[in-house]
């Protein structure tokens, strides 16, 4: 689709700079994704310098539609709306980021593990995997959340915690190719250690796909979050996109824009998450292809 | 999906394209005769000339054997001719009769009306050169009807099972899967399915070589037995030269896209002429004469994205003169056996080399 | 099978892992007295060791019995049979409209080879596929029912306006029109998606270079081969869809106000009714389960190289 090749590298020195120009040629939407990224991520960390106002503060312009004043308008206690969506790419980019490295970490190494050591530990680990493939995990953070409740911590690790074995399953997969073949055989030979082996040489080579998926991660553990936050399950004392969505459905019809945009800024970053990720997993296509020396 | 189409489903014909299916050759003339054929890649990193001035011939009854290590530009070349390489992706010059039809000037529809009618291609055999999820049979009462749509299938089964029978499948493959098959049985398949038209010419790129040495042997005694019956013509392309000893007449050496040596097998294999051919050669054990030393052709491949001035194969050659680096050598005729030959013969049973160690002498 | 026994015990032990005393979550209250605690005890069966519970959860539920839901003062079982249909419908009839749409245009796109349509497909795919549904639905609220007045806002029903016999399909195909629309929309994305990649990986495949070469036309090529053997992962992705079904959309359900599983989960869980989320929850498990047991029969039907392992 948004694939482009032929093109030529030209001269640079270095390796940061190369590798991110091959990236940029081979996937057209990868790049789009990462373009969004970046100003999502710029507006995140200089919120305060982007949002006109403080979010926190109740206003006396309650209620107003989109104007010059208010970007995106105000909600029913006058906050503006535009700040409030600043605001929330902290939260959206940490919760989906952290969720995402919570399970990309367990998974990785439990797929390593699984992958690489074989036996019993593989059979323990992978029948875990399936049950957890098997269960509808949505509903079961619903369930962990409203038992445990709903901070904005508790939401982001239960969400990481749920979401791990996709990334094990990937990554077990990598593991039982990788091990057989040359490096690794030679490195167990000359007496390196299992663990050694596992965390040098395996994890390491078979991180790309994971990668793609652990990016994809953070875009459904966004969407998660709105979701929860919809459903009244999320933190109450954060500003979240999902809240605004929740908080706007209240009056949809005598102010839309507070629905709409917060679910519009969901959007966004949430399909910039999708095109990095499927952009990583073109790159890795066009490797394997043996397109490039 | 709903698609409109110019046509009906039938294949326009033109003149030329109808007449070469059905046209019986004579046997002076070359069946194909390949003239100065050059194949570029074009690749990240710049063009590749694959096939570097390429000329050759083949005539009808008499197999060819296109001969050359990885790389060498073979399978490129036989693709090319057939114009199955992807256009946008090379450059293609030069001319390929097929029939007295430029197959370099044909359009795509007169191809598809020449392929698999007059001229058809096994490829090398791989897991999937069949569709996994339909029956064989179905595959190829497909294939059959591409030209010959009003074909029922009473009468694609008793045009294929002759074909079955020579070679030595039992007509019980049809209602299989193609997985459920052996590689052997596989490529028979692909075989047959080459040879349900009669074409005048099969190309066959590698395809005994995924196969193990036993039932390679079976499918070259096959191959043979559909030369002698059938008369079929062969264009055999290996890295195998027993391969070619076996089913063909002559034998043409390629090496870095050009062909360095070219001849009747008899002629080529008992006396090689240009270095490379006696190389590969020698790098084959005697199954017959004691334990003899095996020598290898040292060094590698040249880097086809650079053109040489010289002979591509001087940096790994033993005889290499001082000439060799910056003039390439011409394809010459070289006298071996004794008599003249007339000059409507050179083609077809001439000793051509291409080496400076032979370009004094001549005829 | 052993990972449904497995979900089984699962779903068992959820509320003995919950923080808290299990007697006081099941009364519903915050400071239950010694004797209420004391019944609720003995109703449960609480007093008596885990494995006679355990035991005695197995043959309830055998016998078909889920519990009793504390909130709705309803066998459970009674309860998720009334709400069932209403999801089934929603999910049911999206996924297959979600599938025809993404497939269909799938195949399209990648027969005719026209740039434009290719990105506009492959944009409108990544837009719904980032879409929460529920705000989509509030979107399509918001458009149709509110503003253009063409459907109404929620229910299954008109509620001020009963209507029998055929009256009654009518008016419920009227109201889940937009919600199933809503789903439809967000399902598209995954169906366009595999089917799109799955061509792409075919049309590599050595087969269709000998069949070009053999010069079979095209669209034969697409209609019957390349069809055929790119729907495989886009059907197991639908039957996959399907066991998800019970689980419904809870997140549409609640936007649109629909009377299935998922507004009763998420009433279960606003109540602490940990009876009915219990049962609601085995419910779910045990139809993925089934659901990919029938994927896995569906695809050695549809693949003729997976039967004979």
């Amino acid at each position: 689709m948004f694939v482009e090749k032929g093109a030529n590298l030209g001269s640079s020195n270095s390796l940061a700079v190369k590798a991110g120009k091959f990236f940029l040629t081979v996937s057209k939407r990868g790049m789009v994704g990462a373009a969004i990224l970046c100003i999502i991520c710029v507006v995140a960390i200089f919120a305060p310098f982007v949002a006109p106002y403080d979010p926190y503060v109740l206003g006396s312009e309650v209620l107003q539609p989109p104007n010059r004043a208010h970007l995106c308008g105000t909600d029913h206690l006058g906050r503006d709306v535009f700040s409030m969506l600043v605001y929330g790419t902290r939260v959206s980019l940490i919760v989906g980021v952290m969720a995402a490295l919570i399970s990309g970490l367990i998974g990785t190494i439990a797929g390593g593990i699984a992958g690489f050591f074989g036996g019993a530990t593989d059979r323990a680990i992978s029948a875990i995997v399936d049950v957890f493939l098997m269960i509808p995990t949505f509903f079961l953070i619903i369930i962990i959340v409203a038992m445990f409740g709903s901070s904005f911590v508790n939401v982001m690790v239960i969400i990481g915690l749920t979401s791990w074995p996709s990334n094990a399953r990937l990554m077990r997969a990598q593991a039982l190719s990788i091990r057989e073949r040359g490096f690794v055989v030679g490195a167990r030979a000359i007496g390196e250690s299992g663990w050694s082996v596992l965390f040098r040489h395996v994890i390491p080579n078979g991180i790309l796909p994971v990668l793609a998926n652990t990016i994809m991660q953070v875009a459904g553990a966004i969407l998660t979050e709105a979701g929860l936050s919809f459903l009244g399950l999320g933190d109450p004392n954060v500003i979240s996109w999902g809240q605004l969505v929740q908080v706007g459905s209240t009056y949809l019809t005598s102010g839309w824009w507070v629905s709409t945009f917060g679910g519009l800024a969901v959007v966004l970053t949430v399909m910039g998450f999708y095109l990095l990720g499927d952009g990583i997993s073109d790159v890795l296509n066009s490797l394997s292809s043996g397109e490039w020396r | 999906m709903k698609h409109n189409s110019n046509a009906s489903g039938k294949v326009p014909s033109t003149e030329h394209a109808h007449r070469i299916s059905t046209d019986v050759w004579p046997n002076e003339t070359p069946l194909l005769s390949v003239k100065n054929l050059c194949v570029d890649y074009r690749t990240p990193s710049g063009l590749v000339h694959a096939v570097q001035r390429v000329s050759l011939s083949c005539f009808k009854g008499e197999s060819l054997g296109l001969v050359g290590e990885s790389g060498s530009g073979k399978s490129t070349l036989v693709l090319s001719v057939l114009r199955l390489l992807p256009r946008t992706k090379v450059i293609e010059s030069g001319q390929a009769f097929f029939k007295g039809i430029d197959l370099m000037k044909s359009s795509q529809e007169e191809m598809s009306r020449i392929r698999w009618t007059a001229l058809s291609i096994v490829f090398q055999q791989s897991m999937n050169s069949l569709s996994p999820v339909h029956k064989i049979s179905e595959q190829i009462e497909d294939v059959y009807r591409v030209h010959q749509p009003e074909a029922t299938k009473a009468e694609i089964r008793a045009k294929i099972y002759p074909l079955l029978e020579m070679v030595n499948l039992s007509p019980r493959i049809l209602d299989l899967y193609p997985h459920e098959l052996s590689g052997g049985m596989f490529q028979r398949i692909n075989i047959l399915l080459s040879l349900v038209h009669n074409p005048d010419l099969v190309v066959l790129d590698e395809a005994t070589t995924a196969l193990d040495v036993i039932t390679q042997g079976q499918i070259l005694d096959e191959l043979n037995r559909l030369q002698e019956e059938l008369g079929q013509t062969f264009i055999i392309v290996t890295h195998d030269i027993s391969v070619i000893a076996d089913l063909c007449k002559r034998i043409a050496v390629m090496y870095a896209g050009h062909i360095v040596e070219i001849g009747n097998v008899e002629s080529v294999l008992v006396k090689p002429l240009h270095p490379y051919t006696c190389g590969l050669i020698n790098s084959i054990p005697p199954l017959t004469k004691g334990r003899k030393k095996i020598v290898g052709i040292q060094g590698e491949l040249p880097d086809l994205r650079q053109t040489f001035a010289g002979c591509p194969f001087e940096p790994r050659c033993t005889e290499a003169m001082e000439e060799c680096k910056w003039k390439l050598p011409e394809l010459k005729l070289v006298n071996v056996s004794d008599g003249e030959l007339k000059t409507e013969d050179e083609l077809r049973q001439g000793h051509f080399v291409a080496c400076h160690k032979y370009l004094g002498e001549g005829l | 099978m052993v990972t449904i026994l497995v979900v089984l015990l699962l779903n068992f032990l959820i509320i003995h892992l919950a923080p808290g005393d299990p007697v006081r979550i099941l009364s519903g209250m915050d400071n239950p007295s010694e004797e209420v605690m004391e019944a609720l005890r003995v109703k449960y069966g609480l007093d008596k060791p885990l494995s006679v519970q355990m035991f005695n959860y197995f043959a309830a539920l055998l016998r078909g019995d889920l519990g009793f839901s504390i909130s709705y003062n309803l066998p459970v079982a009674k309860l998720i049979s009334e709400k069932v249909g209403p999801t089934l419908l929603l999910t049911f009839s999206s996924a297959v409209i979600g599938l025809i749409l993404g497939a269909s245009s799938a195949l399209f796109s990648s027969r005719r080879r026209v740039v434009w349509i290719d990105t506009v497909l492959s944009f409108l795919s990544y837009v719904f596929y980032s879409m929460p549904s529920f705000w989509l639905g509030l979107i399509l609220i918001l458009v149709f029912a509110v503003n253009l007045h063409v459907f109404p806002t929620s229910g299954i029903v008109s509620l001020r306006e009963p209507q029998i016999g055929i009256m009654y399909y009518l008016d419920v195909l009227w109201h889940s029109f937009l919600p199933v629309t809503c789903l439809a929309l967000i399902n598209f994305p995954i169906y366009y998606r595999i089917t799109h990649s799955s061509i792409s990986s075919v049309l590599h495949e050595n087969f269709i270079g000998l069949f070009r070469a053999t010069g079979m036309d095209e669209r034969k090529i697409f209609g019957k081969y390349i069809s055929r053997n790119a729907i495989l992962p886009t059907i197991t992705i639908f039957g996959l869809q399907i066991g998800y079904a019970v689980t419904g959309a809870t997140l549409v359900e609640t936007v649109f106000a629909w009377p299935g599983m998922g507004r009763l989960l998420i009433n279960a869980v606003f109540r602490r009714d940990y009876p009915l989320l219990m049962g609601i929850y085995l419910i779910m498990s045990v139809s993925v389960a089934i659901a990919m047991i029938v994927v896995d029969v569906l695809y050695a039907v549809l693949d003729p190289r997976i039967r004979y392992t």
